[in-house]
C-alpha cells in the first residue's frame, strides 16, 4: 500500500514536471497553426478555430531555408569537431604534460573567461575583416573552434583519472598520444558528450555572431531566418512559431537519437545543459 | 608561492589590458584619414562601367519584398549599376553592425538609418554630402521636385546646411481608436488634451466591479519616453536642443505634459502596454478603446484585430500647439566608396523617393510616402480610397516634426523613461523625477559623446 502511494506520488510529480516542459512545445505547435488574430487572445486558446497550415508555407517562403539549413549543419558540425579536438588536446596538455609556465598559461586562459563576449564583438569583427574572412565559412567556424570553458571542464575530468594508469601505460611503452586517445578519451566520454551537446545547441542557435560576420543570404544560418517575422511594431508569432518548429526539428531528432548518451553524459559529468 | 604571485600579476595585467580594449575603441578619425579627404564638389555624373552598390537595410517580410522589387526595377533602368541588398536584422542589429563595420573600415556603400544614429557618422566625417549630387543639373533634383518633399523629411537629413540623407520609410505617431466603442459611449474623436481625458474616462469600464478596469480608455507604449516629444512640444517645450545639447527635462512645460500623462495613468483610465508588449494589442483584442502607436503598425493591427472590431486612426490630440511626431528612417551614402559607387548610391536614393516609387513602397509596406505628389499616383489613390485609415498619416505633414538627433539623445530619453516608470508606479513625484532625469540624462548625454 505504502509503495503504491509512493509510486503514485512520484508519477504525479513526474507528470507535472513533464507538463511543465511540454506545455511551451505544445503552445509553440498550437500557435504555429493559429490565425493571426487568435495568437494574443485573452484568455488564451490552445486549439485554433481554424488550422492555418499556410503559416508553414509563409515561413518557408520568407527565407531560403535550404541554404540556411546547409550552412547551419556545416557550421555546427565543423565548430563542434574543431572544439572537441582542441579541447581534448589542450586538456591533456594542461593535465598530464609537464611544461614550463603550464599553470600560468592556464590561469591566464581562465582569466579570459571574465571578459564579456559583447566587449569582444567589435575587436573580433575588425580582426576578421582585416583577414578578409567576412562573409565566409572561416568567420563562422574558426573563432569558435576553441573554448576555455570546455578545456577547463575536461582538464578537471582528466585530472581525476589516476596517475597509476598513466604510469602503467608508459611502462608498457604507450606514447602520450596513444594514451590520450585509447585510455583518456574513452574514460572521459560522459564529459565529452556533454561538451558536444552544449556546443551543438549553442552553435545551432547562435544568432548575433552569424549576423555580424555574414552579409549575403548564401552564408547565413537558420536563426537569422527568424528575425524576418519581427518588426518594431509587432511580431507575427504564428509564422515565427512555424519557422521555429522547422528549425528545432533537427535538434529534437539529434536529442532523440543521442538521448541515452546525453542522459548518461549529463548525469556522470554532473553538468546541466 | 612565487609562481602563484607571478600568475596573479599576469592575470591583473591581462585584465587591465582587456578593460583597456573596452574603454578605448578604434579611433574613428583614423578611418577618415585612411579614406582621405573627400573633395565634395568633384562628383561623377555618369557610370560607364559595371558598379556594385551595397545597401544595408532592416526591411524584412513584405517590406523586403517591396524593396527587392524596387531594386530590380532600378537595375533594369540602370544596367551598369548592381544594387546588392543586404538584410542586417532589425534596426538595433543593423546599427550595431554598422558601428562594427565603421571601426573596421568596412562600411557598405549606403544604408537605411535613423537620423539619431546617423549623427555620429556625420560628426566622424564618414557620410557623403549629397548637396553636390542634388544640385547637379544632370543627376540632381529640380526645384519643383525638391518642393515636393515635405520639409520635415528633408530637414531630418540635413546637418550644417548639408543634405546627408534622403527620406525613405516614414510613419506618424497617431491615436488608434475602436469606432464602435466610441459610438456606443457617444464620444467624439478627441482633438484636445481635455477632450482626450474626458473620452478616456467615459470609455474605461470596470465590468466586474473589482476596482480594476477591464477595458481601459487608453494605452501607451511601454517605452513612452522614446516618443515623449509630441506632448512636450504641444505643451510649448521640447526634449533637448540640438545646437547646445542641453536637456529640457526639468522645465514647467515638461512638467505640465508629464502631469497630464501621469494623471491619466493614476486615475486608471490609461495604462502602458505592460505584458501586452505593444500598445495596439489590447485595442485589437477589444480590451482598450484607444492607443497611441505608429501608422506603420496598421498592417499588424489589421492582421491581429478580432472579428467585429473596427479600428480607425486620428492625429494626436493637441494642446497649446498641434505638433505631430513623424518618424522613420532615411537612406545615407557613406563616403568610403568609390566615386562610381557613391553616384550609384545617390541615384538609387533618389529613385527610392520618386513619387511613383515612394507611393509603391507605401502601398506595399504601410509606411508613408516621402512626397506630396505620391497621393496623385492612381494606384496609390485607389489604395487610399479602399483603406482610408492609411491616409491619416498624410494629413499632418505641415505640422509634423521628427525626433531628436543628438548623439546620446536616446540614452538621455532612456534615463527619463526610467524616472517616468517610477512616477507611473506612484513611487516618485513628477518634480523629483524630472529633476533627477535632468541630472542623470545630462550625464548620459555627455558619456555618449565621449564614445
Amino acid at each position: 500500500m505504502k509503495r503504491t502511494l509512493q509510486k503514485t506520488l512520484i508519477y504525479m510529480i513526474l507528470t507535472v514536471g513533464a507538463l511543465f516542459i511540454l506545455v511551451p512545445f505544445i503552445w509553440m505547435i498550437s500557435t504555429s497553426l493559429k490565425p493571426s488574430n487568435e495568437v494574443l487572445i485573452m484568455p488564451p486558446k490552445f486549439i485554433p478555430s481554424k488550422l492555418m497550415w499556410e503559416n508553414y508555407k509563409i515561413a518557408l517562403e520568407a527565407a531560403p531555408f535550404k541554404t540556411y539549413f546547409k550552412n547551419s549543419i556545416i557550421v555546427t558540425v565543423s565548430v563542434t569537431l574543431g572544439e572537441i579536438i582542441t579541447t581534448i588536446l589542450a586538456a591533456f596538455a594542461f593535465s598530464r604534460v609537464n611544461f614550463k609556465g603550464r599553470d600560468i598559461i592556464f590561469t591566464i586562459l581562465i582569466a579570459t573567461m571574465m571578459v564579456p563576449g559583447e566587449v569582444l564583438t567589435i575587436p573580433n569583427f575588425v580582426t576578421l575583416s582585416k583577414l578578409g574572412w567576412i562573409d565566409t565559412y572561416k568567420a563562422l567556424i574558426i573563432p569558435w573552434c576553441a573554448s576555455i570553458y570546455s578545456i577547463y571542464l575536461l582538464k578537471q575530468h582528466f585530472m581525476s583519472i589516476p596517475d597509476e594508469l598513466y604510469n602503467a601505460a608508459k611502462i608498457d611503452g604507450c606514447s602520450d598520444f596513444k594514451f590520450l586517445w585509447t585510455i583518456m578519451v574513452p574514460l572521459a566520454k560522459p564529459t565529452i558528450v556533454t561538451l558536444i551537446i552544449l556546443k551543438v545547441i549553442s552553435s545551432w542557435n547562435s544568432f548575433f555572431w552569424p549576423l555580424i560576420v555574414t552579409n549575403s543570404k548564401e552564408m547565413r544560418t537558420l536563426p537569422l531566418a527568424l528575425s524576418a517575422f519581427t518588426n518594431e511594431f509587432g511580431t507575427d508569432y504564428n509564422v515565427l512559431m512555424a519557422a521555429t518548429n522547422i528549425i528545432v526539428l533537427p535538434v529534437i531528432i539529434f536529442y532523440t537519437i543521442l538521448q541515452k548518451h546525453i542522459i548518461s553524459g549529463v548525469s556522470k559529468a554532473g553538468i546541466k545543459g | 608561492m612565487k609562481k602563484q604571485l607571478l600568475a596573479l600579476f599576469l592575470v591583473l595585467v591581462l585584465s587591465i589590458s582587456l578593460v583597456g580594449c573596452k574603454s578605448k575603441p578604434v579611433d574613428n578619425n583614423e578611418i577618415v584619414d585612411e579614406v582621405g579627404e573627400v573633395k565634395e564638389d568633384e562628383i561623377l555624373t555618369e557610370i560607364t562601367e559595371s558598379t556594385e552598390v551595397v545597401f544595408w537595410h532592416a526591411m524584412s517580410g513584405s517590406n523586403e519584398e517591396a524593396l527587392v522589387n524596387l531594386a530590380d526595377k532600378f537595375m533594369d533602368e540602370n544596367p551598369n549599376i548592381k544594387i546588392n541588398l543586404q538584410f542586417q536584422g532589425n534596426y538595433r542589429e543593423l546599427f550595431e553592425k554598422l558601428m562594427a563595420a565603421a571601426k573596421a573600415n568596412q562600411l557598405p556603400t549606403m544604408t537605411q538609418i535613423y537620423s539619431n544614429r546617423l549623427s555620429w557618422y556625420v560628426e566622424k566625417g564618414l557620410v557623403e554630402n549629397l548637396n553636390p549630387y542634388m544640385e547637379n543639373e544632370k543627376v540632381g533634383l529640380s526645384k519643383e521636385e525638391l518642393a515636393d518633399y515635405p520639409a520635415l523629411f528633408l530637414d531630418d537629413g540635413i546637418w550644417n546646411g548639408n543634405q546627408y540623407a534622403m527620406p525613405f520609410n516614414k510613419s506618424q505617431m497617431v491615436l488608434y481608436y475602436n469606432v464602435d466603442m466610441f459610438e456606443e459611449a457617444g464620444v467624439e474623436v478627441p482633438k484636445t488634451w481635455e477632450e482626450w481625458k474626458v473620452a478616456a474616462e467615459k470609455l474605461t469600464k470596470d465590468t466586474d466591479g473589482d476596482g480594476e478596469p477591464d477595458i481601459y480608455g487608453l494605452v501607451f507604449a511601454n517605452n513612452i519616453s522614446t516618443d515623449i516629444a509630441p506632448w512636450l512640444k504641444q505643451a510649448g517645450g521640447m526634449t533637448m536642443s540640438e545646437e547646445t545639447n542641453e536637456l529640457y527635462f526639468d522645465t514647467p512645460e515638461t512638467e505640465e505634459a508629464i502631469e497630464f500623462l501621469n494623471g491619466l495613468i493614476q486615475s486608471k483610465v490609461a495604462r502602458t502596454a505592460g505584458e501586452d508588449k505593444y500598445a495596439n494589442v489590447p485595442v485589437s483584442q477589444g480590451r482598450a478603446a484607444m492607443c497611441v502607436a505608429s501608422t506603420s503598425a496598421i498592417s499588424t493591427i489589421e492582421k491581429s484585430t478580432l472579428e467585429g472590431i473596427n479600428i480607425f486612426a486620428a492625429p494626436l490630440p493637441g494642446h497649446k500647439t498641434n505638433d505631430q511626431l513623424y518618424y522613420g528612417t532615411n537612406v545615407a551614402v557613406y563616403n568610403t566608396g568609390t566615386p562610381e559607387e557613391k553616384l550609384g548610391a545617390w541615384l538609387f536614393s533618389k529613385f527610392l523617393s520618386t513619387p511613383e516609387n515612394t507611393a509603391y513602397l507605401a502601398q506595399e509596406t504601410g509606411y508613408l510616402p516621402a512626397r506630396y505628389s505620391a497621393r496623385e499616383i492612381p494606384e496609390y489613390k485607389a489604395y487610399l480610397e479602399s483603406a482610408p485609415i492609411k491616409a491619416v498619416g498624410l494629413e499632418s505633414f505641415d505640422i509634423g516634426f521628427q525626433g531628436t538627433r543628438n548623439i546620446g539623445g536616446i540614452n538621455a530619453l532612456d534615463v527619463l523613461g526610467e524616472e517616468l516608470d517610477l512616477v507611473f508606479a506612484g513611487e516618485k513625484s513628477v518634480p523629483d523625477a524630472l529633476k533627477d532625469a535632468q541630472e542623470r540624462g545630462t550625464r548620459a548625454l555627455e558619456e555618449a559623446r565621449k564614445n
